[in-house]
């Protein structure tokens, strides 16, 4: 990727929150928390007005009164989110066809080839955010740079209803100043280790010679090493013209018991599902990639009668190909699981179980909506690729993986 | 054992037992043909273990009675191979078969012939033997009726699926009545015939292995030879011809076990948009449009129109290309409809429909459709997803 590129990361402000206030005039200018009410519940989205007094997402509802104690909680209503999210992202592609969603407010839009029509990156962000905002009512902060890294820090710089431009030649500048846990991968534990060699901000990281990164950080540390530069060749990738959907993770200590490998190897099924279905995808082929302890690695693929998109047989598959190592077990070191052979349609229907298959999509719908809702985990984890897990990898008896998403 | 044969009447003979021989087995006897020579008549026997097949071939001239077991697959390349002899001469003691013509000798490395697992005949399932039950049902039917009962829904069965019993065909008998029934799970082909002058009103039903059916097509000769049929708890027999205790050929075949899944509840009963095709008009016009889908977009888009009575076909192969087909309808009753199938399920049952009228009942874009023709030949298929 020599060539220079122009990307949009474009984030609704407080989105959940938003389209809260906005469909209740009431609830405009006053503390919402949109997420679980019962004692257990979750902030699904805080708004700003909130977000004032400490509330913010994936915090415990009772903590947030507590620090707010005038917020209006809300439960928060799904479809209308689902709605309006297909009314932005319309949106974004008709600016360009290369619009990559990260979840149901976020996504990279790369512009490069729509300057000649609309625009230069700046020009083009102006005229999203005014679409944006006329067609829905609602805010979102956009961030220009020439990757996707930089983009993302862009649009978190003058949120909310903000719009930044980090072009080339000047974002040095923006980027030394920023403590380095604002690079992408860098979690509490990673910043710890980062502390002990004198970085706190990117600038010191710049200054932190490639092999010594390396040495300390592995392949990590080539990572690190980039993105103190600004530089990320990621593409601007949308699930609909992958060949491919896969999930996998690397422990920071080897899985010993098989049940701990399947119940990983589940999980990934269910969000290679979920991705699968967000694409409006149906995947023929489900693969599963075994790296043992002594590095040996397998993998190994089914494929299916029919195309599918259903959590419990991508994950039924999976479990199966999984199944004939876990009779020789030996630990691992990470494990991934992946569909591949992608359909625009969902082909042919079976004549038989039509009720159990139905039963089984409508219980994928619930779960997708439940995972966009408080999936604030799952947006997370797109952003640690290569990473080590943000909840002390490093330390011992952890099993928080590396994960990686393509 | 030393016979003198007609070399077409051998060739015949042999290349339909080599279809029963296992090709990939630890019992290379099972990879044989056993060859019996007795009472003025060669007797060739194969089986795979599963399926078993025996054959009588009338014009050999016996010079020495006896058995032989020569391996299949060398034996129909030779004789073959000798396209320029009116007769082979098969001579075989010891451990070696002599293959000769008028200018070439083979020597063939036989197995000892007791070796050879016994082939069913018609009386041991008909009637029991070896301690088993004798058979459920018996009936004879004559072979165009039969062939067209099995060629008609044969190719509808499930290749290598998970759940075993579809991938072979139900066949109940009720009285009078046989129908044959297989599914793939996508699409199921279900046919009627009536056992003439068959007595009794026993009622059966086994699923049959799709390589015993095949092999029946194969074996089927004229359309009035009455086909003799035995049913037992686990294995079925064809005796082909007259006297079903000296037939011309004898095919057995062990039952698929399992349970068919519930096919009655799967054939739709209240479609509501009824329309009537020139069967060829319609093989036609799906057959082009077909010629634009490829594995990413298997579906063939059907457009009814009841109005003008107009059918549009129409596909799109992403990156390639698209296609629009015209049909006109000889009849048509109900809502308009968009819907897709697999263009190569609705060709497959054209091929096998004799009548030139053909029904299609549809109900809704997500629900199977249904052909029929004739009162005997009902097919239901699921439709492809189109977006």
């Amino acid at each position: 990727m020599t060539d220079a590129r122009t990307i949009l990361h474009v984030d609704m402000d407080a989105f959940f929150a938003s389209v809260e206030q906005l469909d209740r005039p009431e609830l405009r200018g006053k503390p919402v928390l949109v997420g679980g009410t019962g004692p257990r519940g979750v902030v699904a989205a805080a708004s700003y007005e909130a977000r004032v007094f400490g509330c913010h997402s994936a915090m415990p509802t009772a903590v947030a009164r507590r620090l707010c104690p005038h917020a209006v909680v809300v439960k928060g209503s799904f479809h209308r989110y689902k709605e309006l999210s297909a009314r932005v992202f319309e949106i974004l592609e008709s600016f360009s066809p290369r619009v990559q969603p990260v979840s149901i407010d976020e996504a990279f839009v790369d512009v490069t080839g729509s300057a000649a029509l609309y625009g230069d990156g700046r020009t083009i962000a102006a005229r999203i955010r005014e679409r944006v905002k006329a067609d829905t009512g609602l805010t979102c902060s956009v961030g220009v740079a020439p990757n996707k890294y930089l983009a993302k820090l862009a649009s978190d710089m003058d949120k909310p209803d903000g719009l930044v431009a980090l072009e080339g030649g000047t974002y040095q500048q923006v980027l030394d100043p920023l403590p380095v846990s604002r690079v992408w991968g860098v979690g509490p534990a990673a910043e710890r280790s980062l502390a002990r060699l004198g970085v706190r901000t990117i600038g010191d990281l710049r200054a932190v010679p490639a092999g010594s990164l390396n040495a300390r950080f592995g392949d990590f540390g080539d990572h690190l090493w980039r993105l103190a530069r600004g530089i990320d060749d990621r593409p601007v990738r949308t699930d609909r013209d992958s060949k491919t959907i896969s999930h996998e993770q690397t422990f920071a200590q080897n899985l010993a018991e098989p049940d701990e490998v399947r119940a990983v190897l589940s999980a990934q099924a269910e969000q290679v599902a979920r991705r699968l279905r967000r694409a409006g995808r149906f995947a023929r082929t489900v693969t599963v990639k075994i790296r043992f302890g002594d590095f040996e690695t397998v993998t190994r693929s089914r494929t299916l009668d029919d195309a599918t998109d259903r959590t419990d047989l991508i994950a039924a598959a999976a479990r199966g190909l999984f199944d004939v190592w876990a009779e020789s077990f030996r630990s691992v070191r990470l494990i991934g699981a992946g569909v591949s052979h992608l359909t625009e349609s969902r082909g042919q229907g079976s004549l038989f179980d039509r009720e159990s298959d139905d039963q089984r999509r409508s219980l994928d719908a619930a779960t997708d909506a439940i995972a966009e809702r408080f999936g604030t985990d799952a947006v997370r984890r797109a952003v640690s690729l290569r990473a080590p897990g943000r909840h002390g990898a490093h330390g011992p008896g952890s099993h928080t993986p590396t994960e990686e998403r393509s | 054992m030393k016979v003198v044969c007609d070399r077409g009447a051998l060739l015949e003979a042999v290349n339909l037992v080599s279809a029963v021989t296992a090709t990939r087995t630890p019992k290379p006897q099972l990879g044989c043909v056993k060859l019996s020579a007795a009472d003025g008549e060669l007797v060739m026997a194969a089986t795979d273990a599963e399926v078993g097949l025996t054959l009588r071939i009338g014009r050999v001239d016996v010079a020495e009675e006896g058995d032989a077991l020569i391996p299949a697959d060398k034996l129909r390349q030779i004789v073959g191979a000798e396209d320029n002899e009116p007769t082979l001469t098969i001579d075989a003691s010891g451990d070696l078969a002599t293959i000769s013509g008028a200018d070439a000798e083979f020597k063939l490395n036989t197995y000892p012939a007791t070796d050879f697992p016994a082939v069913p005949d018609f009386n041991a399932i008909a009637k029991g033997a070896g301690g088993n039950h004798p058979a459920r049902t018996v009936f004879a039917i004559d072979a165009g009726s039969f062939e067209a009962l099995v060629a008609r829904t044969l190719f509808a069965a499930a290749r290598e699926n998970s759940r075993y019993a579809i991938n072979g065909v139900l066949m109940n008998r009720e009285g009078k009545k046989l129908e044959m029934v297989a599914t793939d799970g996508r699409r199921l082909a279900k046919c009627t015939a009536s056992i003439e002058g068959s007595s009794g009103d026993d009622s059966a039903g086994c699923i049959v292995p799709s390589k015993a059916l095949s092999l029946l097509l194969k074996l089927a000769g004229d359309d009035a030879e009455p086909i003799n049929v035995a049913v037992s708890d686990n294995q079925i027999v064809f005796a082909f011809g007259e006297d079903a205790a000296d037939s011309r050929a004898v095919l057995s075949s062990n039952l698929v076990e399992g349970t068919f899944p519930p096919y009655e509840d799967v054939i739709p009963k209240d479609q509501d948009i009824k329309v009537t095709f020139d069967r060829d008009v319609l093989a036609s016009a799906v057959r082009r449009a077909a010629l634009l889908t490829n594995e990413e977009s298997r579906g063939v888009r059907m457009a009814f129109s009841g109005a003008d009575k107009k059918l549009q076909l129409s596909s799109r192969a992403p990156e390639m290309g698209e296609a629009k087909v015209d049909v006109d309808l000889a009849g048509y009753d109900g809502n308009d409809i968009e819907i897709g199938f697999n263009p190569a399920f609705i060709t497959d049952a054209l091929k096998v429909i004799h009548d030139p009228s053909v029904l299609i009942e549809l109900k809704a874009s997500n629900k199977p459709g249904l052909l029929r023709s004739g009162d005997d030949f009902v097919y239901v298929v699921m439709p492809v997803n189109l977006q």
